[in-house]
């Protein structure tokens, strides 16, 4: 019984040290965000201006489905442009992907809509699964291309 | 009804039928819900990886199956290790072609000496204690080749991409060896999930229970027979430790029925107990949307 008592101590003591962290880390996320802001705004006002010589968004209004290979088979998705920007990414059919991991892959669909192109970083832990995702985004938009 | 047909039972027709019993629950969560334990694995190397790029960490999927296998393991014990992981049941199945084998040819099976096995159960915490490392330092997506359990997860749905990932490959077919001539030996020696469960403590109520005031004198078939080689303690009842993985064995092994798991009250329904176990597992995987 004195063995569990400690064992559970221990892992308590863990468990409050991870917790501990991410309230240090919270606390300081805070100042971060506001410098990330302030770099948001001056990356915008750069996106802005650049947008004016190209002149309107990348990729053509509609619907694109595209498909490519994930962990355990296809991985299908729809993506969504509006006003010339990629507004969603849908997976269709991912049948060969595991639970877990696919919903872990998805984490890569905001940072395909905040990057606006398919050429991101995928998702570590769940790296097929993100780069069927991920492809199969690329995929449909090389159909959505101006 | 079940019940009273369970208490009928003859001693050899009992044994078999646990024996049945597990090995049906491991084949469910192997062909079905096989990749549990790389999930939660996945969730101890996102911890380190988070920490090590002083990110903040967040409830993933990861890091929930790992929070609800380990809440589990704590108050059951290490069932999940003994029928539900796929890995270990992939194990099982080996060792238990290769003692099949053996037994056709006649030829003794081969087996690790006691002395080689004793320490050999240390180098699970090296193992993880060099993952974590890895992931704490940022660099353990460059190792991701060397992961058997990575090649094995591809083999197991059927995805044979396997070019980056040779040396996981030798790495798997080393382990399939020592599987044949030792039962658990990826379980007991090499396992990283293994080790942090070896940590977890584990509530006293649902363990293995040994009644040793009326044993044979002498007798110590239930620690002879434990593939964990588990010296369960002289005197009172066997204490339920982290190296045990509810193979349950010992169960069936004593002359005199002396061990039981469960309710301790409700004694000979361990039939019940493990379908029940394996039922409140398999709802936590569906919760979480496995």
């Amino acid at each position: 019984m004195r063995e569990f008592w400690i064992r559970t101590v221990s892992v308590l003591g863990i468990v409050g040290i991870l917790f501990g962290y991410n309230m240090v880390l919270e606390a300081r996320a805070k100042d971060e965000q506001i410098t990330e802001l302030n770099g948001r705004l001056a990356e915008a006002q750069e996106a802005a201006a650049s947008e004016e010589n190209s002149g309107g968004g990348n990729y053509q209004d509609g619907n694109y489905t595209g498909e490519a290979v994930g962990f355990g088979g296809t991985v299908s998705v729809e993506v969504t442009v509006a006003d010339g920007s990629i507004t969603g990414v849908d997976i269709i059919s991912a049948d060969g992907e595991d639970g877990a991991y696919l919903t872990m892959a998805e984490g890569i669909i905001p940072a395909i809509i905040e990057a606006q192109s398919a050429e991101v970083d995928t998702i570590s832990g769940a790296t097929f699964s993100s780069e069927g995702i991920r492809d199969a985004a690329a995929q449909a938009l090389e159909k959505a291309v101006n | 009804m079940k019940k009273i047909e369970i208490h009928k039972l003859t001693k050899k027709e009992k044994k078999k039928l646990h024996i049945w019993l597990r090995a049906i629950i491991q084949l469910l969560f192997f062909i079905f819900i096989p990749s549990v334990y790389t999930a939660a694995f996945a969730g101890v190397k996102y911890i380190f990886n988070q920490i090590g790029a002083r990110e903040s960490i967040e409830l993933t999927a990861f890091l929930t199956i790992l929070i609800v296998i380990c809440a589990y393991t704590v108050v059951f014990g290490r069932f999940f290790c003994g029928f539900v992981c796929a890995f270990g049941s992939f194990g099982d199945g080996v060792h238990a072609l290769y003692r099949a084998v053996c037994k056709k040819l006649h030829k003794k099976p081969v087996r690790l000496g006691a002395k080689l096995t004793s320490w050999m159960i240390y180098l699970k915490y090296i193992i993880l204690i060099l993952i974590v490392g890895l992931c704490f330092a940022g660099v353990y997506d460059r190792a991701r080749g060397t992961s058997p359990w990575d090649v094995f997860s591809m083999l197991h749905a059927g995805n044979f991409q396997l070019r980056d990932y040779l040396p996981g490959l030798i790495i798997l077919l080393v382990l399939l060896v020592g599987m044949c001539v030792q039962e658990r030996f990826f379980c007991r020696f090499f396992c990283p999930l293994g080790a942090i469960f070896s940590f977890l403590p584990v509530f006293p109520f649902f363990g293995l229970y040994r009644h040793r005031e009326s044993c044979i004198k002498g007798c110590k078939a239930c620690s002879n027979g434990c593939p964990a080689d588990l010296g369960l303690p002289e005197e009172g009842s066997a204490a339920v430790q982290g190296e045990c993985f509810q193979c349950q064995k010992c169960i069936d092994v004593c002359p005199k029925s002396n061990i039981h798991c469960g309710i301790r009250k409700l004694r000979g329904n361990e039939v019940l107990f493990t379908l029940l176990r394996a039922g409140i597992l398999l709802a936590l995987f569906l919760w979480m949307g496995i």
